[in-house]
């Protein structure tokens, strides 16, 4: 069975066995805050950083985490951002221990930043092992491509 | 004397003709309610009931069918997908894990809830041999007011709004409760309680009838805590809660001891 996600103009179709939220953290002291969609093939703790603390802890070697976070208009355009679009798909050479944002053994990372409908953001991957990599790359490149990126509209 | 004794009598004729006609508007007043698909609560607070093609009957005061064995007669769970209380949506797949998910549907405004909600805030007390993942979902904000649920729901327990999951699951009303296998998608059994103690008390000797140590160390969110597995290793061997050999009378209770 698969679920459609959608919300702040982000949308995935899930596979079976998946599960995400689009969440969007409540602003204050005059601060915004932008929307930041997790996915996982495991159990989603409520409690976790937009990054994947709380989440990655707990992942086994069959598990992936998947975070697309989004950053303000302030940074369309920047370079850092402009030079990649959304990736619909990715290979085990762009996963890497020194990608992870915190290095838990045995667990790989891929990190891009990018800009898709005028909207920049970071695309942060988690996978749990190697042993069973093959596979999680045909997952993740299942998941990829059903993930779309609407123009927000202007508030 | 005896004029006295008529008029007391008349008296008391049209007392009870007036209790009478009183009793008789007030059932004609609940019979509109429950139509109109609203409960009222021991307390006289609305119980929400969801609406739509008539549901099965609320089964209460048991956990109907509930073991940790294959759920004879039980459908397969679906997964679950709807909105969060902070405007975002999310969803919940009811087999990606090894362990068990509990699914509570509840209502804010329904006063038997309340133990419910008071419980899941606990962290404490809400701890359930197998250490099942906790699933509340709720109407949607058509029926719900997101104010109340903001106030009532524990931050660390997922919350998802979703009239399809009621409808899905045949949600006869708050609260209502469905526990899943999560590596089969199967329930393992449906149905409501009072309280969160007869609930839990339920589930523990479920797992004792039933053979639920097979779900032991299967928690798909981190490792049973002490306090879970104590519970557990006692219901094994038939120690339930509030069995007399769990206090020793030389101490008293636990606020006895305390106070010592």
């Amino acid at each position: 069975m698969t679920a459609l996600l959608s919300a702040h103009e982000i949308e995935v179709l899930l596979p079976a066995g998946w599960e995400g939220e689009i969440y969007r953290r409540p602003g204050g002291n005059g601060s915004t805050s932008f929307p930041v969609m997790h996915l996982t093939n495991f159990p989603l703790p409520a409690v976790r950083g937009d990054f994947g603390s709380g989440v990655v802890e707990l992942m086994e070697p069959s598990s992936v985490f998947i975070s697309l976070f989004e950053y303000g208009p302030q940074s369309v355009g920047k370079a850092l951002f402009s030079r990649n679009s959304f990736p619909r798909a990715v290979t085990g050479e762009d996963f890497h221990p020194n990608r992870l944002h915190r290095i838990i053994s045995g667990q790989l990372g891929f990190q891009r930043f990018l800009e898709e409908s005028a909207r920049a953001f970071c695309l942060y991957i988690v996978v749990g092992g190697r042993a069973k990599f093959g596979g999680l790359l045909g997952e993740i490149n299942r998941v990829l491509p059903s993930i779309s990126i609407a123009t927000t509209r202007p508030v | 004397m005896a004029g006295l004794i008529a008029g007391e009598s008349i008296a008391l004729i049209m007392l009870g003709v007036l209790v009478l006609g009183l009793l008789r508007s007030h059932a004609a007043v609940l019979r509109k309610l429950h139509e109109l698909g609203l409960d009222v609560g021991q307390d006289g607070s609305p119980n929400t009931r969801p609406t739509g093609p008539s549901p099965p009957t609320p089964h209460t005061d048991e956990l109907i069918n509930l073991r940790v064995g294959p759920g004879d007669g039980l459908n397969s769970a679906t997964d679950i997908t709807g909105r969060t209380l902070q405007g975002g949506t999310l969803a919940i797949s009811m087999t990606n894990s090894k362990g068990l998910a509990l699914v509570a549907f509840l209502s804010g405004g329904c006063s038997t809830c309340r133990d419910f909600w008071d419980s899941f805030r606990d962290p404490g007390k809400r701890v359930l041999p197998g250490s099942p993942r906790i699933v509340i979902v709720t109407r949607d904000e058509s029926t719900e007011s997101p104010g109340i649920l903001r106030s009532l729901a524990p931050g660390d327990v997922q919350l998802v709004m979703s009239n399809a999951a009621w409808e899905e699951y045949r949600v006869p009303g708050a609260p209502y409760f469905v526990m899943v296998d999560c590596a089969t998608g199967k329930k393992l059994g449906e149905g409501t309680t009072k309280s969160w103690s007869q609930l839990r008390d339920l589930i523990v000797q479920s797992f004792v009838d039933y053979g639920g140590d097979r779900f032991d160390n299967q928690s798909p969110l981190g490792p049973k805590d002490r306090e879970s597995r104590a519970d557990w290793e006692l219901a094994r061997n038939g120690i339930l809660p509030g069995d007399p050999s769990l206090y020793n009378p030389a101490i008293g209770t636990f606020q006895d001891a305390r106070n010592k």
